[in-house]
């Protein structure tokens, strides 16, 4: 039997490159960014060394030091003090540092000797190092500290093969420490004095790029009115680049039930291939573009730098919401999906404004309801998609949940009392530099898949169900209506509409909404099918989403009243902004907050909002005659 | 081969691909419970960083 | 002058960052408290060279090559003398 491999620890700053160090050497795609604190969990892969040994590594979370109270620090300090249950402490440290802040860097590479591992210094960015005007002194380092400095530079892939020949068997020993153990006066004193002997620098203060780029980013004036514009080219881009490619998807669609239905004839299995799968997944489906474009957006602000910038902006403006401006990122996420978004928390110090930003980051509209919205929106403007008011309404409704999210997370975090020790907003600035476009890529493409994965099985799945739910039992009719009426999905639509009704719904859209609970994208296939007509033989049927919402628009109540009219649209919406429909979130959460009761208490608060909400903006819409 | 069991085929096949889903769904849905939670398989979001 | 007095003339100069003026170099000489600890556990410690690129609710400034947004509240406990530029 194999013997276990040894495993190596990256340990380091944020920002040092300690991912960028562990994809080159294991080869994988874990995710890069340029805002301190985006590998929030411990990642794990496997390498060679030149002599053909397996070595397990483990990317820890980037922190300064680890003492410390923020969860990615203690998850660091206990793999490395082998206090981890899930991570025996390793064989081997390796520390990346960057070569530019040595001063602050050291800190923790020395933090690491003293627990006794036997360690390795990568001296990571020298090149950037030395263009800023430092000397460096590999040698004289690896002298000070008493173990081997290996530079690097890990976005080039150089120095490699020196870091893994470092690492050969027998492992470095553990150093002796040269300063008063224990005493972290004493260990600061050394690691200034090491630096300063390592890494001369020419000048202590240099203005470069990056602070003439501040100079208007970072502006009282300029700098909002650069971050406004961002944003709104970001979710402007979004909306409008997306048109092209959902087209070409949409063609596909069209063109796959055409050739199923002339080779197959009627029938129900053709029925559900066409409705069921082609047509209800690939009403999800046609949102991959939009996904990708949000994700590739968010990884190219993080990547180029410029995400700090906006936490430092917004900082005064989440203060106002008893937040502070390390949430900003967590919230901006959870615009794409809110489990990435809340496991972003952990970069938040305080504990209570962690739970705070947990409770409300699923108020900021996830990609999953695009498709929910994009449905509608259209629907209440007079049916054609694109065009600046409707991205102004869409403004509106990201507007609506981020609005309200603040206002509960000021009222939470009044009702939560001041943390045990108070903790100030402090954030590196990093220096800007250009995207790394392989990474940005690369994850945007995990994502992508990810997104594929779960529209081929789990959705499909449900498609495949609720196919079947509005099918069966069948009824020997020529009325659409009791054939409809006498299916699973009838008897359901008819013993919800009552409990619906006064929020502007009827049965088939309140089934809608309940199949959704499972994924929110289910909510447009789930209206095609809920809502389809019975078609003449021989009549083509084409699932477009514009066909979807012209049915829904000549839908009538029994009154004659037309079904969609602006008062339900709008309260569909804002069902949509405020329900929590999505039982991994609520996993996450219950995880990331520690107890199954803030889960459970956000999921009930959320949807009781959500119906208060509707049923508040129906009944007042139709007061001003808006049915 | 008449429309009639035409229909008849189609629609057992079509029975069949229902209830193969949803004994698909109830093994993984008792597979995953099984396991100890270390992700969030269903998201779709991949590695949850 | 004696060492006695300029050391009291440094004391007098003692000023927390967040009144220091913007733009100018300063030195740290203690961080006062334990809200100072987010500090330490980045780095920053006594003895280090700061300037001061700008005020208001949170300031930046320059430390050791890296620029770093600070609270204006954290600020108040970061006691520093000016450097005499020569």
């Amino acid at each position: 039997m194999e013997p276990k491999p040894e495993t190596v620890a990256l340990a380091g700053n944020p920002n040092a490159g300690k991912t960028t160090l562990f994809n080159a050497l294991c080869g994988t795609s874990a995710k890069v960014g340029n805002y301190g604190g985006v590998t929030v969990e411990v990642k794990k892969g496997e390498f060679f060394t030149p002599l053909g040994r397996r070595l397990e590594l483990i990317d820890l979370p980037g922190t300064f030091s680890l003492e410390g109270g923020s969860p990615d620090q203690r998850i660091a300090s206990d793999v490395l003090s082998g206090k981890n249950e899930r991570h025996p402490a390793p064989d081997l440290a390796v520390c990346v540092v960057d070569a530019s802040n040595l001063e602050r860097h050291l800190q923790l590479a020395l933090e690491v000797l003293e627990l006794g591992i036997p360690t390795i210094v990568a001296l990571n960015m020298v090149d950037v190092a030395e263009k800023s005007g430092l000397r460096l002194d590999p040698v004289k380092l690896s002298e000070e500290l008493g173990v081997p400095v290996v530079p690097i530079q890990a976005n080039r892939g150089k120095g490699l093969t020196e870091l893994k020949q470092a690492m050969r068997h027998p492992f470095p020993s553990a150093p002796e420490v040269r300063w008063e153990k224990g005493n972290g006066e004493a260990r600061r004193t050394f690691g200034l004095k090491t630096a300063d002997l390592a890494a001369r620098r020419a000048t202590l203060h240099s203005t470069n790029l990056s602070d003439r780029l501040d100079a208007v980013l970072l502006h009282p004036v300029l700098g909002w009115v650069c971050f406004l514009a961002i944003m709104f080219a970001l979710f402007w881009s979004i909306f409008s680049f997306a048109g092209i490619p959902m087209g070409w998807i949409e063609s596909l669609q069209e063109s796959l039930i055409g050739a199923v239905e002339t080779r197959m004839s009627e029938g129900d299995l053709r029925d559900l291939i066409t409705q069921g799968i082609i047509g209800g997944v690939g009403a999800v489906v046609i949102f991959l573009p939009q996904i990708l474009l949000l994700f590739f957006f968010i990884g190219l602000l993080e990547s180029s730098g410029y995400m700090a910038r906006a936490a430092f902006l917004m900082d005064g403006v989440m203060g106002r919401a008893g937040l502070s401006g390390k949430a900003f990122l967590p919230l901006l996420s959870s615009y794409a999906c809110a489990i990435p978004g809340v496991m972003a928390t952990r970069t938040i110090d305080s504990a209570k404004e962690r739970l705070v930003t947990i409770f409300v980051a699923p108020w900021m509209s996830c990609s999953a309801r695009l498709p929910v919205y994009l449905l509608l929106v259209p629907m209440l403007l007079g049916g054609s998609e694109g065009g600046t008011t409707q991205a102004l309404v869409f403004l509106a409704i990201y507007v609506l949940g981020t609005g309200t999210a603040f206002i509960v997370a000021r009222i939470l975090r009044g009702h939560l009392g001041p943390d045990e020790v108070k903790s100030h907003f402090l954030l590196e600035l990093p220096p800007y530099r250009l995207p790394q476009w392989s990474y940005i890529f690369r994850h945007v493409l995990e994502r992508g898949w990810s997104f594929l994965r779960k529209a081929g099985t789990f959705i499909l799945a449900l498609m495949i169900l609720l196919w079947a739910a509005t099918t069966y039992p069948k009824l020997e009719s020529d009325d659409p209506a009791a054939v409809m009426a006498h299916t699973v999905v009838g008897r359901v639509s008819d013993f919800i509409e009552p409990i619906v009704k006064p929020l502007g719904f009827d049965g088939r859209t309140g089934t809608a909404i309940l199949t959704s609970f499972a994924a929110r994208e289910v909510f447009v296939g789930s209206m095609a099918q809920l809502f389809r007509v019975e078609v003449a033989e021989g009549e083509e049927e084409q699932e477009t989403r514009a066909h979807i919402r012209d049915r829904l628009a000549a839908e009538k109540w029994p009154d004659g009243r037309p079904m969609f009219g602006p008062a339900a649209v709008i309260s569909l919406l804002i069902f949509y902004i405020y329900a929590l429909q999505c039982l991994p979130t609520s996993a996450v959460v219950a995880r990331e907050a520690g107890s199954w009761k803030w889960a459970v208490g956000q999921f009930f608060f959320m949807m009781a909002f959500a119906a208060i909400a509707s049923l508040v903006v129906y009944q007042a819409a139709r007061l001003f005659g808006l049915a | 081969m008449d429309p009639a069991s035409s229909t008849d085929w189609q629609t057992w096949a079509a029975i069949s691909v229902v209830v193969l889903t949803v004994l698909v769904m109830v093994i993984r849905t008792a597979r995953r419970s099984r396991k100890k939670t270390g992700g969030c398989g269903k998201c779709g979001s991949g590695d949850c960083h | 002058m004696s060492h006695q007095s300029v050391q009291d003339l440094e004391l007098d100069s003692l000023q927390s960052l967040s009144q220091a003026q913007v733009g100018c170099d300063f030195q740290i000489r203690y961080l006062d408290g334990p809200a100072c600890d987010q500090l330490r556990n980045l780095g920053f410690c006594e003895t280090l060279q700061v300037r001061k690129l700008s005020g208001g609710r949170n300031l930046i400034c320059s430390v050791c090559g890296t620029r770093l947004a600070v609270s204006s509240e954290l600020a108040e406990h970061v006691k520093v003398t000016p450097v005499l530029t020569a």
